[in-house]
């Protein structure tokens, strides 16, 4: 029933229809913070990029990111050709260059288009920094598109991210102690969708589901425990995924995939925005809440704190006893692929065979991928023998 | 067994040698013998860049290792020794010894796709093949490949990182987020170093900037003439280590008033004998190959000449000792590769009309993503002026990148649509 209703659903079928008369604003980077997009009664819809990087190819390099450069496609003659507004994060350089991309080539009328400067530390000066540039963001917004975000709406829109953040995590925990039967693609498929449908919708549609994973003889709920209790716990790293069938595959081959360490993974819900209780709360505390809460999440492998990462990922593998990584990093991702060889060489000094995986939106899973895969959940499955 | 304890001897050998001061010492002299018949501007970065390595080895002072976004007005001022390794990987990829670190790099899981600097870097790095760093420091205004790699540098020395986190916008309170880092940063270094704060080398390093400053912009103007009387190709090589790491330090003055007395001359000579060239060049990108290639003799044999490159354009205001962070943080921000697009176009403009320019040659540097991402705009903005561009896809210190016959055709081919 999940897989049916979720793989079904393309956002562009609905568009009209889901959001309400309200103006869409895509967004792209798990930094965006969209409860203040939320507040302004906007429609956040993530970009996702499906479509052939090198139908980009007229306007950017073809040794450039394939996400940028498909996300580019899906604007000008993708999916997402009707999309006006765009906040994008000054993510990294392939993210600015995508900015400049767009403004230069797609540039629909009254369409608002903005980059967020991001710091990468999260020092005290980058907390002041990030929550004048939110500040000035709110600002923006509210001239452009004629409306008020006022407290209680940010703070409603805060609400409401939580709830979906909690019921994301606690289906993750379902999914990661195999109480449901729910495949990490499929898991992941729900994360996804979570990112173009509006948060009303889409909260109901956890909650039910949710609900019925309390109902045994349902069949989203068999309890899977046996079938997957041998399999060897793998953790995933990197930045986004683009084709979740590879996840589909190392299932196949035996893996079980404990924690996504991944932009559409659990960085896009880890954590709660917490407001602090009995405090008068006006736009500027609201504001500073939200900086705390972005700069000082999980960081991603574009954020300057390597050290602080790495604590989180030794953590999981020592929570969840995790057997192997799998970095999965797009090409010419430099953020990620400046870390491999530091973090791979640590995992091991702590015996924890890792493995590199390149995407570069190819339309298959390419054979030699599979056969990585495969080999190293054999070299895993043979550790745990001998 | 025999091969690999000879292997094991050789690499601890060079590692010894490579740490030690004679070592530099004795390359200052016989550079100096070598290189007698040079130009006095090429002579005196010899001499700059192995004064620089054997203060490196004799660890007097603290070393730092930064990256060239890092302005190194701040470095002299702190009283450090400053140390490029981007520059020192250019040096290497002249040497033709760049390959031999890339595929060090490479087995420890540096991918192909970086950035060619950083893999001879990083090579040169686990190889510990160079005098160590004390701390590092990089700014991120340009590429996010810099940041990272300087990251991991600190990690590999174990050695603090400090990090200027360049904002992306360039308004007041970028500014003053910048500034606040430079401050604390400065404060930090000099606590830690056991020392108080020296105004007076900060004066000192402003004032050697700003009169260096002055030469550059002459040097420039002179430049604006035709026939030109400095190639881009040599500004690229030893001028460019001068440009990133010599500012604010009494040679870097040395240095550009003589190389803009040599410039004056040669362009009074030159002068006379204006027929050679037909084709003015403007080089887009920080750096050019710098491994053997034949490039250069593709355009001259086309009678084309590089007028100008991009790196060397001026792009900031004199420093203000008065008010030194924010004077440090306008120079990082207001580069003109950083923020959107629209500052490197128009920059472009700039130096199109002011050297007279035919034709525009975009070095694609195979893993710098921020010069590259952009190149299509500008071919784009380019075309409604009227100006041809070329791409030119290759690599800066990977000569394994650099295909002879391929980028000749492309050359001659842009060279005889120009004309």
């Amino acid at each position: 029933m999940v897989k049916k209703w979720f793989l079904k659903n393309n956002w562009l079928n609905k568009k009209n229809q889901l959001s309400n008369k309200r103006p869409i604003i895509g967004w792209i980077c798990t930094y965006t913070p969209k409860e203040i997009l939320l507040a302004a009664d906007l429609l956040p819809v993530r970009i996702l990029p499906r479509i052939d990087p090198s139908l980009a190819n007229t306007y950017m390099d073809s040794n450039f990111c394939p996400f940028a450069r498909s996300c580019l496609g899906e604007l000008m003659e993708g999916d997402y050709k009707e999309l006006e507004h765009l906040l994008l994060i000054n993510s990294c350089d392939a993210i600015r260059r995508f900015y400049d991309a767009c403004r230069y080539y797609h540039h629909p009328k009254n369409s608002f288009i903005c980059l967020l400067d991001l710091p990468r530390k999260d020092s005290t000066q980058a907390l002041i920094y990030f929550q004048s540039n939110l500040e000035l963001l709110v600002k923006r917004i509210e001239e452009f598109f004629q409306i008020k975000i006022s407290e209680n709406l940010l703070l409603q829109a805060i609400s409401n991210s939580n709830k979906v953040r909690k019921l994301l995590t606690k289906l993750y925990y379902l999914y990661v102690s195999d109480k449901i039967d729910l495949s990490g693609e499929i898991f992941l498929q729900i994360i996804q969708q979570g990112m173009i449908l509006p948060i009303k919708e889409y909260q109901t549609f956890l909650e039910k589901e949710l609900k019925d994973c309390s109902q045994p003889e349902k069949e989203s709920f068999n309890n899977k425990k046996s079938k997957t209790k041998r399999n060897p716990k793998l953790l995933i790293s990197g930045t986004w995924i683009d084709d979740l069938r590879l996840i589909k595959i190392i299932e196949d081959y035996g893996g079980k995939i404990v924690f996504f360490d991944l932009c559409n993974g659990n960085r896009s819900f880890q954590g709660q925005i917490e407001i602090p209780e009995g405090k008068v709360n006006n736009k500027e505390s609201i504001l500073k809440t939200l900086t705390e809460f972005y700069l000082h999440k999980l960081p991603c492998p574009r954020m300057v704190n390597l050290e602080k990462r790495w604590e989180y990922l030794n953590q999981l593998i020592q929570d969840y006893q995790i057997e192997g990584v799998v970095f999965y990093n797009l090409k010419f991702c430099d953020t990620s692929m400046y870390e491999l060889p530091i973090l791979r060489e640590r995992l091991k000094k702590k015996s924890i065979p890792s493995l590199f995986l390149e995407g570069e939106f190819s339309a298959q899973i390419s054979g030699r991928n599979r056969t990585r895969i495969q080999a190293f959940l054999e070299v895993l499955e043979f550790g745990r023998q001998t | 067994m025999v091969d690999k304890l000879k292997d094991t001897f050789i690499t601890n050998w060079i590692r010894k040698i490579t740490k030690n001061t004679k070592t530099y010492k004795l390359g200052k002299l016989f550079s100096r013998l070598y290189f007698r018949k040079s130009t006095k501007s090429f002579k005196i970065w010899l001499n700059f860049l192995f004064q620089q390595l054997i203060e490196a080895a004799q660890k007097r002072r603290l070393v730092v290792w930064a990256n060239i976004y890092t302005p190194s007005e701040f470095l002299y001022s702190l009283n450090l020794i400053p140390i490029y390794p981007e520059l020192i990987s250019g040096v290497i990829a002249s040497l033709g010894w760049g390959d031999y670190f890339i595929e060090e790099a490479e087995s420890k899981l540096y991918s192909t796709d970086l950035c060619s600097f950083y893999r001879v870097a990083a090579g040169l790095i686990l190889k510990d093949w160079f005098p160590s760093p004390d701390l590092v420091i990089s700014s991120s205004q340009l590429c996010d490949g810099s940041t990272k790699f300087f990251n991991n540098i600190s990690k590999y020395y174990n050695c603090k990182h400090y990090l200027i986190d360049a904002p992306y916008y360039s308004d007041q309170k970028a500014e003053t987020y910048l500034a606040r880092q430079i401050k604390d940063m400065n404060k930090q270094i000099y606590l830690d170093n056991g020392k108080d704060p020296d105004q007076n080398k900060i004066k000192e390093t402003f004032h050697y900037s700003n009169l260096t400053r002055d030469y550059i912009i002459k040097i420039n103007q002179l430049r604006e003439r035709v026939p030109s009387p400095l190639s881009g190709w040599e500004a690229m090589a030893y001028i460019l280590y001068m440009f990133f790491s010599s500012l604010g330090s009494k040679k870097g003055l040395e240095f550009y008033r003589t190389l803009y007395q040599e410039v004056e001359e040669k362009s009074r000579k030159v002068e006379k004998n204006r027929n050679n060239e037909e084709k003015r060049l403007l080089w887009l990108h920080q750096i050019r190959p710098y491994y053997p290639n034949e490039i250069l003799k593709n355009i001259q044999d086309h009678k084309g000449v590089i007028s100008f490159e991009e790196v060397s354009y001026l792009y900031w205001s004199p420093l203000d000792d008065r008010a030194p962070w924010k004077s440090l943080s306008r120079k990082i921000i207001s580069n003109f590769g950083a923020g959107p697009i629209e500052r490197r176009i128009n920059q472009i403009d700039d130096l199109i009309n002011k050297y007279k320019i035919d034709g525009v040659i975009h070095f694609s540097q195979r893993g710098c993503r921020q010069s590259c991402g952009g190149a299509f705009i500008i071919k784009d903005y380019l075309k409604k002026r009227k100006i041809p561009m070329l791409i030119l896809d290759g690599d800066g210190a990977d000569s394994r990148n650099y295909s002879k016959g391929q980028t000749r055709t492309r050359v001659e081919a842009f060279l005889e649509m120009l004309s």
